[in-house]
């Protein structure tokens, strides 16, 4: 069930209205059945997988809480985060066809409830928190089903103190306003958009021999922008339907085509998941290679970014992706002194900088999309091929009057709009501090746009494989 | 409140020569101050005072004022 599906949104709007039926007291345990419920549509084996990963790290983490030594402390933290390390590891390994005859399909959400009770069972070890004794609370952090699918991945002390807080006062009506917005933009956002580049870029992929150059190049440009919107839309929609339920998670963009940077970028896309890396993977590396100076940031970038790449799948082209950024990455830190200190002595140039660096930014990681995109390393060494070598004439290419290509590139125009931020704000600022009136006029045209521009069968979520 | 000897530090370790600095203000109110160049202010603390913080200290940051009720505490212990 993908949340685009009308059975989900059909399932969605009974749920709703029941769920401000019942006593306040009822409704967290009426979250966490709506989720297992969510959760048991999909797989009933691997329902039964986040129950018990769910019970272990909060046992363990009651235990790391109520340790006497730090020995023990230490063991029962090591125990709870090297278990969940090991069941994503083996998940993402054995869903290769490389290793068993048939694949195995990779649970549902399992990279983004891992991390979850990772950065949980970090947080009670490290003393940020002390231990959840309600069981139901912590179910309904690892499972809450509108974060399933692909986050976006809030911590367990946000979530828990707004179980408490936020759930307890009843209906939030401009919270419920406002995550109906979410939602009619993430529809906007994947149906109209999303989904209107994904079939330029698999037609390009299906007979990339036959394309020219510049039709190459455009998928390439186009392909950014469409995994921007699929997953721009995919948290909209679940921060949206979190908010109905009275809870809010956190963003997860702020204009990242508007970067001036690569290390600007990463702190403007797929934030909730940057923010974890940076919390419970970069700092501790960063400080375990501090004495190593410049050659402990650097190898520390270098792995947190790698690990950002096999975190999608254990591929070499994933692996690629994460090396290609942290390359970028360390670059850009080693350099970042030298450029401030010559832009400093430039006065005036700022804006050339900003134009420079914003162009720059966006076509280093339009490159390394490349290698996401692909289906494998090769795949992407072609495409790459095709844009720098001249090719033969492109005879059976897509020509660029055809609807397949208008229709991208004008959604990619929506997108990088978005993307770089409408009216210099990002779309969760400008739904928030918009005038209700003008809201509802937003929410009219975002509803006629999806009736009459959406795609019906666009397909699955790109984020909601991993 | 901010002793001047860690405001020089802080300073020193992100390349500026001057920013206004309290107990309040956050590492992304400091420009330069960011997540790559954040352990550097951490290392050149440790390496003026003399003193090592541990990665649950470093977490648990979230101002300047805690940085230097932390720094307090260590040199403290350390004097005993």
């Amino acid at each position: 069930m993908i949340f685009t599906d009308l059975k989900f949104i059909a399932c969605l709007v009974p749920s709703v209205i029941l769920f401000y039926c019942i006593p306040l007291q009822w409704r967290r345990y009426y979250l966490l059945l709506l989720s297992y419920l969510f959760y048991l549509t999909w797989s009933v084996p691997y329902s039964l997988l986040l129950f018990v990963l769910t019970l272990l790290v909060y046992l363990l983490a009651v235990a790391v809480d109520g340790a006497s030594s730090a020995r023990s402390r230490r063991f029962a933290a090591i125990a709870a985060t090297g278990v969940l390390i090991a069941v994503l590891t083996a998940f993402k390994a054995l869903s290769l066809p490389t290793f068993l005859t048939t694949s195995l399909v990779v649970p549902l959400g399992i990279s983004y409830y891992t991390f979850k009770l990772i950065s949980y069972a970090l947080d009670v070890y490290w003393g940020k928190i002390r231990a959840e004794r309600d069981f139901a609370a912590l179910a309904l952090y690892a499972a809450f089903f509108p974060q399933i699918p692909a986050g976006p991945i809030q911590r367990a002390p946000d979530f828990l103190e707004q179980l408490k807080t936020r759930l307890a006062l009843g209906l939030n009506a401009p919270l419920f306003d406002t995550g109906i917005g979410f939602i009619l933009l993430g529809l906007l956002e994947k149906l109209v958009i999303a989904d209107r580049i994904a079939p330029f870029i698999a037609q390009v992929d299906a007979s990339l021999e036959l394309q020219s150059r510049l039709t190459i190049l455009l998928s390439t440009y186009c392909y950014t922008l469409q995994i921007f919107a699929d997953l721009s839309a995919l948290t909209l929609i679940a921060l949206g339907i979190g908010m109905l339920f009275g809870i809010q998670g956190p963003p997860n963009f702020n204009r990242p085509f508007a970067a001036v940077d690569i290390q600007e970028f990463w702190r403007r896309w797929h934030m909730s998941l940057t923010g974890w890396l940076g919390d419970y993977l970069f700092l501790p590396l960063r400080m375990a290679f501090r004495k190593w100076g410049k050659w402990g940031l650097s190898i520390s970038i270098v792995l947190n970014m790698a690990i950002i790449g096999v975190w999608h799948g254990l591929t070499s082209q994933y692996l690629a992706f994460g090396l290609i950024h942290g390359a970028y990455m360390v670059s850009s830190s080693l350099t970042s002194n030298w450029r401030n200190r010559f832009f400093k002595s430039q006065k005036g140039r700022g804006f050339y900088r900003r134009v420079w660096g914003t162009v720059v930014t966006f076509h280093l990681v339009s490159f390394a999309f490349v290698f996401f995109r692909a289906s494998s390393a090769s795949s992407a060494i072609q495409i790459l091929r095709g844009i720098a070598l001249p090719g033969s004439a492109a005879v059976g290419g897509i020509p660029f009057g055809a609807e397949v290509v208008r229709s991208a590139l004008a959604a990619s125009c929506i997108a990088l709009i978005l993307g770089y931020g409408v009216f210099s704000r990002n779309l969760e600022d400008f739904l928030t501090q918009t005038h209700s009136r003008n809201l509802y006029l937003a929410y009219g045209v975002a509803l006629f746009a999806i009736v009459l521009l959406g795609v019906v069968d666009g397909g699955q979520f790109i984020y909601a494989r991993f | 409140m901010i002793s001047a000897e860690l405001k020089a530090t802080i300073l020193a370790a992100i390349n500026l020569d001057d920013w206004e600095i309290d107990d309040d203000t956050v590492a992304s109110q400091v420009p330069g101050w960011d997540s790559l160049t954040h352990v550097n202010v951490i290392a050149a603390v440790e390496e003026r005072f003399g003193v090592l913080f541990g990665i649950p200290d470093v977490v648990a940051l979230r101002k300047i004022g805690d940085l230097q009720r932390l720094l307090d505490s260590k040199l403290q212990h350390k004097g005993k």
